[in-house]
């Protein structure tokens, strides 16, 4: 930036002459202040520049400096569209208030001024606005289902995190230890579970082959006849 | 240089991977070579040890002997905590043998199998279970040890780790785990002699307790009326038929060569829903199924996961009439 401000010192010392002179008038001079602006200058569009109304680069130049500022300041909500979007949308919640806090809004709020075209930003607003906030309902509802899954269908009213954590499926099965088998108003027949218990014991030693070890379960499990 | 690097790259990773796929597959015959050679080292070896077997929140120490007098195998294991029940084997003779008879009627009598398996199945393992031998050796007993590791294939069988002795391969150490990878339980020797001075007197039951010989009737085959609809990989049953048991009870055997589900199958009189037990490593899971008009009372034992036990309860059905 200050490269190009030493380059153009005249464009910079004409600026107080504050002329209104249009832009449209030289159609070659934006294309080539923008590659100017960005580095990406040929000789064509230095030789385009040198020629035009000096006044008329200056201002253009000092918009370019506000974008840039306005970008660097606000380059955390617009790195780019699918960050921008669920922002968007976020924002919209709040403000339709028909949904839950999703989250914290102020980034999503100054967002909104930022994104919008400048030429339509006073005429065309309730109507995008409108549009954009069907769009962000419907988009949130997917959103919802597929982030939070069964936390949206078991009807929390407060969503907090949207965060793609699998609930991992219980079994429902209740695994009773057998120790706790008196307690237990169980279906199992203790006697009859012993002797399947050490017939079953008897059948690993054979099979695993380590000797009379597997056994230690048998002679380890509590006996209640 | 910079054209070069992305080919010397790829060429080193598949390098790493041709020479890891040959890792892989030498590893096996190796582990699998260590397995059968413990196997085999509990019936020829001589042994007197200590071992703690441990699960959940229970710990159990146990002595178990083990020698070959005169072309005859004598064996005993000792509960050391609890009842001081001992379990003798002699040759095909096996005896029971209590503190007194008054507990020997309330505890059903422990019977160690009269013929071992000496070898180790290979061909199902290694559908089940990834197979590798550890490099780092440590001692354990005050013994130096190799370790084997099985990881299981699916979530449908726990992992082992067993850790042999490094010149006998006589297992000092067995490690059961989860399918997440915590200890389910864990049997270790805390000291072992692999020349003991056994005499056949060791063997013979104290005086003032009471001994009770198990009278092992071979049992008896019947035709195997249920199937599975399912079963995880390296899973099948060990006996072509059933075994019949007392109370007109089938008993089937599945195996994937390193654990083992034992399915009970009888008629009952009761509906049950399916209700699952644990005892330590063991799950036993029970419910009724019908059959026609025929209530019958279904119950599996086994050394796997909750989740197997259940599954397996649900996929067990008569086989069709003309099969």
């Amino acid at each position: 930036m200050k490269a190009l401000n030493d380059d153009f010192p005249e464009n910079h010392s004409s600026r107080e002459k504050g002329n209104s002179l249009d832009v449209n008038s030289y159609p070659d001079v934006l294309p080539s202040l923008s590659a100017m602006f960005d580095g990406e200058a040929t000789e064509q569009d230095l030789e385009c520049l040198l020629n035009a109304d000096s006044q008329d680069v200056s201002r253009q130049l000092e918009s370019f400096h506000l974008i840039q500022q306005t970008l660097h300041k606000e380059s955390s909500v617009a790195v780019g569209l699918e960050g921008s979007l669920l922002s968007r949308i976020r924002a919209e919640l709040d403000v339709d208030a028909s949904f839950p806090d999703v989250q914290d809004n102020t980034e999503g709020s100054n967002l909104l001024p930022f994104v919008l075209p400048t030429e339509s930003s006073s005429v065309s607003r309730p109507a995008w606005r409108m549009a954009l906030s069907s769009v962000a309902i419907a988009a949130s509802v997917t959103f919802v289902v597929i982030f939070a899954g069964n936390q949206f269908l078991t009807s929390e009213p407060q969503i907090q995190k949207l965060t793609a954590d699998v609930s991992s499926s219980l079994p429902n099965m209740v695994v009773t230890p057998l120790a706790e088998l008196d307690s237990e108003a169980s279906q199992f027949d203790n006697e009859k579970l012993q002797h399947y218990l050490r017939q079953h014991a008897e059948q690993a030693t054979m099979t695993v082959g380590q000797g009379m070890i597997p056994m230690a379960r048998v002679v380890s499990y509590p006996i209640k006849e | 240089m910079k054209l070069i690097s992305p080919f010397h790259i790829f060429f080193t990773v598949l390098c790493f991977i041709i020479s890891g796929t040959s890792l892989a597959s030498n590893a096996s015959p190796d582990a699998l070579h260590l397995l059968r050679s413990m196997t085999q080292s509990f019936s020829t070896l001589s042994y007197d040890g200590v071992f703690v077997h441990s699960e959940a929140m229970n710990m159990n120490s146990m002595r178990v002997r083990h020698s070959l007098m005169n072309g005859v195998e004598y064996e005993s294991l000792v509960d050391l905590d609890g009842d001081k029940i001992e379990v003798l084997r002699i040759d095909d003779k096996i005896i029971s043998v209590y503190p007194n008879a008054m507990l020997a009627n309330t505890r059903a009598p422990l019977i160690p199998p009269f013929k071992r398996f000496k070898d180790v199945e290979s061909d199902r393992l290694i559908k089940g279970y990834d197979m590798v031998i550890s490099d780092h050796t440590s001692r354990i007993a005050g013994r130096k040890v190799v370790a084997v590791k099985l990881i299981p294939k699916d979530q449908y069988r726990y992992g082992h780790q067993f850790w042999l002795d490094e010149e006998n391969h006589f297992l000092l150490k067995h490690d059961m785990m989860k399918t997440d990878g915590k200890l389910l339980e864990r049997i270790q020797f805390t000291s072992v002699n692999f020349a003991p001075d056994l005499k056949d007197k060791d063997f013979v039951p104290k005086e003032g307790s009471y001994a009770e010989s198990v009278v092992d009737t071979p049992p008896r085959r019947v035709k195997n009326l249920w199937r599975f609809d399912w079963l995880p990989k390296g899973f099948s049953l060990v006996w072509p038929e059933a075994r019949s048991l007392n109370h007109g009870t089938s008993m089937l055997l599945l195996s994937d060569g390193m654990t083992t589900v034992s399915v009970f199958i009888e008629p009952t009189m009761k509906p049950k829903p399916m209700s699952i037990l644990n005892m330590g490593a063991t799950i036993a899971g029970e419910r009724s199924i019908k059959v026609k008009d025929q209530l019958y009372l279904l119950t599996m034992v086994g050394e796997v996961p909750e989740p197997t036990i259940e599954k397996l309860m649900t996929v067990f059905m008569p086989r069709p009439e003309h099969d």
